[in-house]
């Protein structure tokens, strides 16, 4: 007992007095943090991806969810926590991009983050009820022009994909003065978001493919766009290239592993590596896909850019069509 | 393929001992998940989801479902031995268990639980297989108005469990409310109550609140005065459940079951407001009314009833429209999407055979767990035995690592520590806990659906009497609150006499 | 029960409470957004419409213990707390207050242990020896169970980490 208690003590120590130098990380489990709860489309996908990391991480990788305030909670504590690369964030495009162009008042800002890799990208698709008559983008857009201020679309709450996603695409197309020609139907998550499509309590939802796709592959929704070069299968609907709005291709979910700012470069080394080979994994691919998402992982310079670029577009149309939360 | 066929295939999916094999181990996975508070249902699932990926579809399917319907069940156990419930839903267990565990009768609640559970369960799943696609149909009909009026009329269940003063049960749920709101506002996404902090603007995890204000208080007053009579009759918890005691709560498990269904398909809602309608029912029926809250065993039926009544419903609107009722069944949807089964209406044509596989494997599951659950049983009720100068000190422990692993946050902590605090003044100052804890679970729900109907009308009051649902819950609503007057009234003037004649007797001269 | 002394002051009390979240909490630290198309949709409006429901509650808690009869004495709730009551009561918020800090620093697992020797002592345990081992085993077993097969990172602290 005395002795094993030893080891330990020192096992710390010597972990400690050796934080500088990261040539042998990792010597003791890396925790990795999800921003939303359990069963969320990021919770999934994460659990997905760390299974296939647990062969290829040299140390157990405890996956955690700490939710709350749309992803705020979990990031913030990850960009408080040691930049010694055993506290990760499963950063999403809501945390990451959109909330923070959205919101002034968010407790962190994405410079506070060192991403080591995005590995999935959601390509965005509007949907409608099949119901409601509508089976292209431009019906739509002369719906809402014709009605102003009756037009309503669900999103996954204030500050997600789907509430920026609508108001992007409107934009694209030409409407203007978005707080007063559509009304915007906050819920808790993509789930209800579509159900109030299903519903009629709202009129359509722009967001990604994967939630939407049963319903689309059923009948009950029909989708009018979908935000990729290529078209996604099962969605029987143009890419925004074959409408000519290409600058529609920016608005797209992704999932990436993030840590706080101060990370050693031989840490997100490191995760290079392991994710490189961890998006190979059949089972992984096979969960992923099957969601209509697409695996395609980044280098982590190339995660900071894409990151970095997603965040201006958005910002900038932001601060155009005044979407400020405050 | 034809029905028949359907079924047939359906059957050998199931008759094969593997099927039995994941059934049998999910359910017991999920009862001990759900026995150990911090564990909740919701979490087993999700754990269990990435070993599904490797199973045939029916297998990794029937391992997730049992995982569910024993979780919800396994929550009874530390909500009737230690007053800790680990979910909303089974607090209303606590409410009558509790006391029964305190008078030495916790076999006889977790039986009845165990009993009543299985049967609602039954229930549930035939609900799912005979009107799945009636019962989808309402679920698409109930949208942000029709919640709101059956939030309200849920709300009325304050008055069947403020205890003696209606008043009081008020100003608790009013402080459920209240505490419902801190963290981001759901329309406009700005801060309220957040007083700067990051934690609060995620509002207060409920379990963190609930067990602060059930458990905790318990521990309080059993540290200050540790002598105090109330401590010393625990341990026989080896009752055995009477068949009488039975009979009499097989309405309430009906009516419980029946509750359950119905707001099982609504997605959205959840199984707290089923246990503590069902329980509120039962009560209000009930001949022994003046007993519940004090160890009533009908009240563990109900609450149990509903709460289990949801778990077969929540899968109407998965399997028939694909539409997510609850964060475990969009687990359990991703379970399907991983083998390219796409749940909603195109399943019941191109995957019959797993639909029916489905059916009849959730139907053993109800007798499964019927197993699982005594074993389970006989395995904890020796908490029942251990001395409260152990005991407590445990569940402490217990709580803290529990309500930290919820969600990895040591600010749940300190909820829950602040919580105890307030719910142990609560006690003292005779404000029942029940009613805010119903307050706070239906808060948010009451003020979204309010403010998402306000959006959809543009401000017009006139959706909130949109359809024969909103009105059904607008009369039963005027219904109840008229009985509550009355019953007040009639109590007050109960009282008013009986003071009467108390000073009448004491002012008489002795004769 | 509580005496009539007792229910006038909860009342006051609650009375208070309301007050000061109508006109104190609401105004400064709810955050309403430029753009309110209806006032029922203001993130003030349900706490308002909550904050004047407690505030009627309360005045009719007043009211009711003021006008009817009072509770024999022998039936009203007693709340004067006895002089070692207090003192426990004391020591375990003092102990609650230190667990919280030391949660982070310490470490669950230990700290856990120091908390139940210490509520075993606190109540004046006959089960001295039951209480130190249950102390021990106890947070060792949920520590391994939630870290090892639930997947939850138990915090450990800067000082002793677990395997």
């Amino acid at each position: 007992m005395k002795k094993t208690l030893i080891a330990l003590t020192l096992g710390t120590a010597t972990a400690a007095l050796a934080a500088p130098a990261f040539a042998d990380y990792p010597t003791r489990p890396i925790q990795m943090l999800i921003p939303y709860g359990p069963g969320g489309a990021t919770d999934l996908s994460a659990r997905a991806l760390s299974t296939a990391l647990t062969p290829i991480v040299p140390q157990p990788v405890v996956v955690s969810n700490r939710a709350g305030a749309g992803g705020a909670t979990g990031s913030v504590a990850v960009r408080d926590a040691d930049p010694d690369g055993y506290t990760l964030l499963f950063a999403r495009v809501g945390s990451h991009t959109v909330n923070p162009a959205m919101n002034p008042n968010l407790p962190y800002t994405i410079d506070e983050f060192r991403f080591v890799g995005i590995y999935e990208i959601n390509p965005v698709a509007c949907v409608v009820n099949s119901n409601s008559g509508i089976t292209t983008i431009d019906e739509l857009i002369a719906k809402v022009n014709d009605n102003p201020g009756t037009v309503l679309f669900s999103s996954a709450g204030v500050g997600t994909l789907p509430h920026f996603g609508a108001l992007m695409v409107l934009d694209a197309y030409g409407v203007t003065d978005l707080a007063d020609n559509v009304i915007h139907i906050p819920t808790e998550g993509d789930g209800q978001a579509l159900t109030a499509v299903l519903q009629g309590t709202s009129d359509f939802y722009c967001g990604s493919t994967s939630p939407a796709a049963p319903f689309v592959q059923s009948g009950q929704m029909v989708p009018l766009l979908v935000t990729s070069s290529e078209r996604v299968e099962g969605f029987d609907a143009p890419t925004v290239d074959e409408l000519g709005k290409p600058e529609l291709k920016a608005l797209v979910g992704w999932t990436g592993i993030a840590g706080p700012a101060g990370m050693p470069d031989e840490v997100s080394d490191r995760w290079g590596e392991w994710m490189a080979e961890a998006v190979q994994d059949e089972t992984f691919l096979n969960f992923m896909t099957s969601g209509g998402s697409v695996v395609e992982l980044m280098s982590p310079e190339d995660s900071v850019t894409f990151v970095n670029d997603a965040y201006e577009v958005f910002r900038r149309l932001v601060v155009e069509l005044d979407l400020e939360i405050d | 393929m034809t029905f028949m066929e359907a079924l047939a295939a359906g059957f050998t999916l199931v008759a094969q001992w593997e099927s039995i094999a994941f059934l049998a181990l999910g359910v017991t996975i999920g009862v001990i998940a759900g026995a150990i508070p911090g564990m909740s249902a919701t979490m087993a699932v999700a754990l269990t989801l990435p070993f599904t990926f490797a199973l045939q579809p029916i297998f990794g399917i029937l391992l997730l479902l049992g995982v569910y319907k024993g979780g919800i069940f396994g929550g009874s156990i530390p909500a009737i031995l230690i007053k800790t419930p680990g979910t909303p839903a089974s607090s209303a267990t606590a409410l009558d268990g509790y006391p029964m565990a305190e008078q030495g009768r916790a076999g006889e609640a977790l039986s009845m639980s165990l009993y009543a559970s299985c049967i609602a369960d039954l229930m549930s799943n035939l609900a799912l297989i005979l009107f799945a696609a009636w019962l989808a149909s309402f679920a698409l009909n109930f949208g942000p108005p029709e919640m709101f009026t059956l939030i309200v009329f849920s709300l009325t269940i304050i008055a069947g469990v403020s205890g003696d003063s209606l008043v009081k049960g008020i100003i608790a749920a009013t402080l459920g409310l209240l505490l419902a709101t801190i963290g981001l506002d759901f329309i406009g996404g700005t801060e309220r109550f957040t007083f700067g902090s990051v934690d609060m603007r995620g509002g207060l995890n409920f379990v963190a609140v609930l067990i602060g204000l059930f458990a905790l208080p318990e521990i309080i007053a059993y540290i200050r005065n540790p002598e105090a009579k109330e401590h010393r009759v625990r341990g026989m918890g080896y009752s055995r459940l009477k068949w009488p005691d039975f009979r009499r709560s097989l309405k309430s498990i009906f009516r419980g079951s029946a509750i359950g269904v119905f707001l099982g398909a609504i997605p959205g809602i959840g199984a707290a407001p089923s246990a503590f309608l069902s329980y509120s029912e039962a009560r209000r029926a009930s001949p022994n009314r003046e007993n519940f809250g004090k160890g009533e065993i009908e009240g563990v039926a109900a609450a149990e009833a509903g709460n289990n009544g949801v778990a077969g419903a929540t899968l109407i609107p998965l399997l028939s429209l694909g539409i997510p009722g609850d964060v475990i069944t969009a687990i359990i949807i991703g379970a399907f999407m991983v083998h390219n089964l796409t749940p909603g209406p195109l399943l019941f044509v191109n995957n019959a055979d797993i639909v029916y596989a489905l059916f009849i494997g959730l139907i053993a599951s109800s007798f499964l767990l019927l197993i699982v659950g005594a074993v389970a049983i006989r395995a904890f009720r020796y908490i029942a035995d251990i001395p409260s100068d152990l005991l407590f000190p445990g569940v402490l422990v217990l709580c803290i690592f529990g309500v930290f692993a919820i969600n990895n946050s040591i600010f749940d902590v300190a909820v829950m520590l602040v919580m105890g605090g307030v719910g142990y003044i609560m006690l003292l100052l005779r404000f029942p806990a029940a009613p805010f804890l119903i307050a706070f679970i239906l808060g948010p729900m009451l003020e979204n659906s309010f403010r998402q109907a306000l959006l959809m009308s543009r401000g017009s009051l006139e959706i909130f009497v949109r359809g024969p649902i909103t009105i059904l819950f607008w009369c039963l609503t005027i219904l109840s609150v008229v009985m509550i007057i009355r019953a007040t009234v009639r109590a007050a003037r109960l009282k008013r006499e009986a003071a009467r004649s108390a000073t009448r007797v004491s002012a008489t001269p002795k004769a | 029960m509580l005496s009539r002394r007792d229910e006038i002051l909860v009342g006051l009390g609650v009375t208070l409470m309301a007050a000061l979240i109508l006109w104190w909490l609401i105004p400064t630290y709810v955050a309403i957004p430029r753009r309110v198309p209806i006032k029922a949709l203001s993130p003030a409006f349900w706490p308002t419409v909550i904050g004047w429901v407690m505030l009627i509650c309360g005045v009719a808690v007043v009211i009711r213990a003021a006008t009817a009869p009072p509770p024999p004495d022998a039936i009203a709730d007693d709340l004067r707390v006895s002089r070692p009551e207090a003192l426990r009561l004391g020591a375990l918020a003092l102990l609650l207050i230190a667990t919280f800090f030391s949660l982070r620093t310490v470490g669950m697992v230990w700290t856990s242990m120091v908390v139940f020797v210490a509520l075993v002592f606190l109540t004046g345990s006959k089960n001295r020896f039951w209480g130190m081992v249950a102390a021990i085993v106890l947070p060792l077993a949920l520590y391994f169970f939630f870290t090892k097969v639930a997947g939850v990172a138990i915090p450990q602290g800067r000082i002793v980490r677990l395997p």
